[in-house]
């Protein structure tokens, strides 16, 4: 799967949990830059992306990443 | 319609709303109902129960007549508190739906969507089956909730209490058809008595209700849950309510498991610094003494061959473990009173004259029970208050002992954090408290040069104040933080003077990682 499939899926994800349909993901974006994303959200997130990709993170993983693009490589390098 | 603050339209929680809710509901959760039990978790005190809150939000909404609520769904991202004033913001989505932001004024503590639809015609025939509760919270442990467990019940709130929670909410208003606000009311008991009962924190209510106007408030429920997932404890519980074969309310509620901290005897300070004589015919003193960090440091330094004393305020069951644990090697005594009294620590300074003459290490780790606050007028009394408690219990066992402690050229120690650096957004007074600790501690230091001061700010510890389900990510255990101070201590080539210890190496082993970027706030 390419990065920017992984991409695309993710939007889904993040804008269905997020119910908010304008969400623009860069490799850049953190919590902070988007309003509800929150340390309730975020293993939310972490639950939804796992079902979305058929993938499993260990907390180590989740709880070291900085940003999106730091996800991304993250989920290429399990669904590789 | 974009959010607007509703002013005058918040919500405010009173003690008697609690106790109306803990009764009309049957939910007893002592998270919610004793301070001395909220005490020993990350809240600090008793969090209004969460479906409380949304009843209390809901009661704010005006929706069409005629109508309703019909789904519901509650994300519950910070513990609301007893009497303070949370302000709305709301968004009216079309003409029957709303989305709500409630806040301290500053962060978000619950996130709230309700829409509402007509009622629906149904028959409705009473159930006979009578209604059970459970007076103690049932205790499943993370092990119990390995796999789908179901429970069953018939449920009905209590109607005195739950007449007086309508008049005080005005609830009558609200657009809740009677069953559905008896599902609301067992959502929150089934989480908090059932399962997983006690250690339950629900993170989020989704809820599809029956709004069938007939429908009386006794119900039948059932509960399945999903297999605990023990990276966060995190528990979706699938419900189902219904009055004989009428289906009425169902949907999810994500609960939270709250996890107990590993028993200190399972990381041993010893395993993490070797024991020694070298302080053998000191006395040393740690207040905050009976658990977390504070008991680790006692170990370490009585592992150390120096006496210890130890203080605590409230937490007597931990503090009587550590004494039958420690209390065998025959140097160690704890102390209990209120550390920001003078006359406990006149009554301290002559235990510690009474058996070995003099201090000569001061620890000044206690703290007061902290919750999340934020600046705003409504905050600032309670963020003033923690400051001076949180001071007093430096700078009283300072100024007791300091005349010891410079006759004995021995040394203070204050437990700081690294929030001194990199603030905590939810906790001002915590780190203004400790910026105050050491400014003290400084200033100490320049007058008395004779004097050993250290300033620790270790990173974040695995302890009841920070064990929650996203808190536990990046907590490190308190025992080889305890050893890396006392080892700094210890430490002979330290000239009089102030120092400062930041650096606790990398996290390893057991320990978690640094903090994750991407949760950066809630």
């Amino acid at each position: 799967m390419t990065q920017d499939e992984i991409y695309t899926r993710l939007h889904e994800v993040f804008r269905s949990l997020f119910d908010d349909e304008t969400i623009q993901l860069s490799a850049a974006t953190t919590a902070a830059d988007i309003e509800e994303w929150d340390s309730l959200t975020h293993i939310d997130l972490i639950v939804s992306v796992e079902k979305t990709f058929g993938i499993r993170f260990t907390t180590r993983e989740v709880a070291g990443l900085k940003n999106v693009g730091e996800f991304v490589r993250l989920i290429e390098g399990k669904v590789a | 319609m974009s959010a607007r603050p509703a002013p005058g339209r918040g919500i405010q929680l009173s003690a008697p709303a609690v106790q109306a809710f803990a009764q009309a509901s049957h939910d007893r959760n002592p998270l919610h109902l004793s301070a001395a039990y909220a005490r020993r978790t990350a809240y600090g005190e008793p969090v209004v129960f969460g479906v409380l809150g949304t009843l209390a939000v809901l009661a704010r909404l005006e929706p069409p007549a005629d109508t309703l609520l019909a789904r519901l769904t509650a994300d519950f991202v910070n513990p609301l508190y007893a009497d303070v004033p949370y302000a709305l913001e709301v968004e009216r989505r079309g003409e029957a739906a709303f989305k709500v932001r409630v806040s301290d004024g500053a962060r978000t503590v619950l996130r709230l969507k309700a829409e509402y639809a007509a009622p629906r015609r149904a028959a409705a025939p009473p159930l006979d089956e009578p209604a059970a509760a459970r007076a103690e919270a049932r205790d499943l442990s993370p092990h119990d909730l390995a796999e789908t467990r179901v429970f069953r019940g018939t449920y009905e709130p209590e109607a005195s209490a739950l007449a007086s929670l309508r008049g005080l909410l005005d609830l009558d208003r609200a657009g809740i058809a009677p069953a559905d606000l008896s599902a609301l009311l067992a959502s929150s008991y089934v989480a908090g008595m059932e399962m997983p009962g006690l250690r339950s924190l629900i993170g989020r209510i989704d809820l599809e209700l029956g709004r069938v106007p007939e429908a009386a408030g006794r119900l039948a429920w059932e509960a399945t849950s999903e297999p605990l997932d023990p990276r966060f404890s995190r528990l979706p519980l699938h419900l189902r309510f219904a009055c004989g074969s009428l289906a009425l309310a169902r949907g999810t509620v994500t609960a939270f498991v709250r996890l107990d901290l590993p028993p200190p005897e399972a990381d041993p300070v010893g395993g993490w610094l070797e024991p020694s004589r070298r302080l053998e015919g000191r006395t040393a003193l740690v207040t905050g003494a009976s658990r977390g960090l504070g008991a680790c440091l006692a170990e370490a330094l009585l592992g150390q061959g120096a006496r210890v004393l130890g203080t605590f305020a409230s937490s007597t069951e931990e503090a009587r473990r550590l004494q039958d644990r420690l209390g065998p090697r025959g140097r160690f005594e704890l102390l209990q009173g209120d550390g920001g009294d003078p006359a406990f620590w006149e009554q301290a300074r002559l235990r510690v004259r009474e058996s070995g003459g003099g201090l000569d290490l001061l620890v000044c780790n206690a703290a007061p029970p902290l919750r999340a606050l934020s600046t705003t007028p409504a905050m600032l009394p309670h963020i003033h208050d923690y400051v001076t408690r949180s001071l007093a219990l430096v700078d009283q066992p300072l100024a007791a002992f300091l005349p010891d402690l410079v006759e004995r050229e021995g040394r203070a120690v204050l437990i700081s954090s690294t929030a001194v650096e990199e603030p905590l957004t939810d906790w001002p007074h915590y780190v203004v408290a400790k910026a105050a600790g050491e400014a003290l501690l400084r200033t100490v230091a320049a007058a008395h040069p004779s004097l050993r001061a250290l300033i620790a700010r270790p990173p974040r510890i695995l302890t009841a104040l920070s064990n929650t389900p996203a808190g536990r990510l990046d907590a490190r255990p308190p025992a080889p933080v305890a050893a890396r101070i006392v080892r700094e201590v210890l430490d002979a080539s330290r000239a009089p003077g102030l120092s400062l210890l930041t650096d606790f190496g990398e996290a390893r082993g057991s320990e978690a990682s640094s903090a994750s970027g991407l949760a950066a706030h809630g």
